[in-house]
């Protein structure tokens, strides 16, 4: 008798997570010495002091676009981007970004505490299954096939990449702690 | 042009006409021993599993029924929100693995201008890439908000996400979220829609 057995995780979502080993101290003060009011600062992709995170970013998608199966004749393509500061209250309400296909978002610098980024299962119906609340919950261990939610703990130049379809927010933090990011859209196109 | 509604996601609203003076003193009694739970209260309070006979009764007097269906057995299972300056409610839904969980709502006690709007997501899952007819019959709105007002009554399905927003104002809002729970005489699979 053999009770042995793999179970295949089908229909996934993904999210990539990686450190871009870049100067963050200079794009800290280059943010913070050409934006003081703003809080959604738009880029052009042409910034100098961001040339390095676009050349990083783009190696990623592609290779990243490969894995997914996409054709040799599309491509990710930036559609747009912005820098996000924050440092007072935040309203995080869950959202998604349907113009784009991937979602990107870098954090050149996050103070601890500052809140974590979320994410809400597109498949509703895991909940009926796994029902779950803080503190009532028939789980045990939290894992890819029984989650409602997933956490990313933002940190100093990390680099996030997700489906388009998948809601976000950031998780209430301290909002007297400063968090800066960079969030960019790229869509599949035809070469 | 006649138009055809599938698979509508409601919200009943109704006014219970329920005495809130003696309420709130029984809710101030009930927040001295209640039990603290952690649900969805963000930076609020929460207590867990809230007798009160009277308001059991309004609401199941209240919850809107099919005609011609019984609904067996019913009862209500309640807990209380008490959200203060700066608390808000992160989104979920009130789903547990109880699976005869017919119908959830919430009642509110006290609703201080700007202390925040109950907001419902789009359970379309396809709506949130916002494909054309999103955008052109429905603005690309994918949730919806409820301003509620004291006495006002909301029911929903247990899978309905929602949240509520931040309280801006300096005062407590009280609201008590409940469950029904039922046994359902008939369940068909599946209606007709038969067009004239």
């Amino acid at each position: 008798m053999n009770s042995t057995f793999e179970i295949q995780p089908i229909f996934s979502s993904f999210l990539i997570q990686t450190k871009l080993d870049l100067d963050t101290k200079s794009i800290k003060n280059w943010i913070e010495e050409s934006y003081h009011t703003n809080y959604k600062i738009p880029l052009t992709f042409d910034e100098d002091i961001l040339k390095d995170f676009y050349l990083s970013l783009k190696e990623i998608l592609d290779n990243l676009h490969l894995a997914l199966g996409f054709s040799k004749n599309t491509k990710q393509q930036f559609q747009e981007a912005w820098v996000n500061v924050e440092s007072r209250e935040r309203i995080s309400v869950p959202h998604t970004h349907p113009s784009a296909d991937l979602i990107c978002v870098y954090y050149p610098y996050v103070e601890q505490g500052s809140g974590n980024l979320e994410f809400i299962n597109p498949n509703s119906s895991v909940e009926y299954v796994f029902p779950q609340t803080r503190d009532n919950t028939i789980i045990d261990t939290h894992n890819l096939f029984n989650s409602k939610l997933w956490q990313v703990v933002p940190e100093n130049d990390l680099l996030v990449v997700f489906p388009s379809w998948l809601h976000h927010y950031v998780r209430q933090g301290n909002p007297n702690t400063t968090r800066m990011s960079i969030a960019l859209n790229s869509k599949t196109v035809r070469i | 042009m006649e138009v055809a509604y599938f698979f509508p996601s409601c919200v009943w609203l109704e006014k219970l006409n329920f005495d809130l003076e003696k309420l709130k003193q029984d809710l101030d009694l009930f927040a001295e021993k209640g039990r603290l739970i952690e649900r969805s209260n963000m930076a609020g309070l929460q207590y867990d599993n809230y007798l009160n006979a009277d308001l059991s009764d309004a609401i199941l007097r209240t919850f809107p029924r099919v005609e011609g269906k019984i609904v067996k057995n019913p009862f209500v299972y309640m807990w209380v929100n008490r959200n203060p300056k700066g608390a808000r409610n992160s989104r979920h839904t009130h789903i547990t693995y109880t699976r005869n969980l017919l119908l959830s709502g919430v009642y509110y006690v006290k609703v201080p201008k700007d202390s925040g709007r109950i907001r419902f997501y789009d359970p379309r899952n396809i709506s949130i890439m916002n494909p054309p007819d999103n955008e052109y019959y429905n603005d690309s709105n994918t949730y919806n908000f409820v301003q509620p007002v004291k006495d006002m009554i909301l029911f929903f399905p247990s899978w309905f996400e929602h949240d509520v927003e931040e309280n801006k104002s300096n005062d407590e809002r009280i609201s008590i979220g409940f469950n029904i729970f039922s046994e359902v005489e008939e369940i068909k699979m599946g209606n007709a829609y038969n067009v004239e």
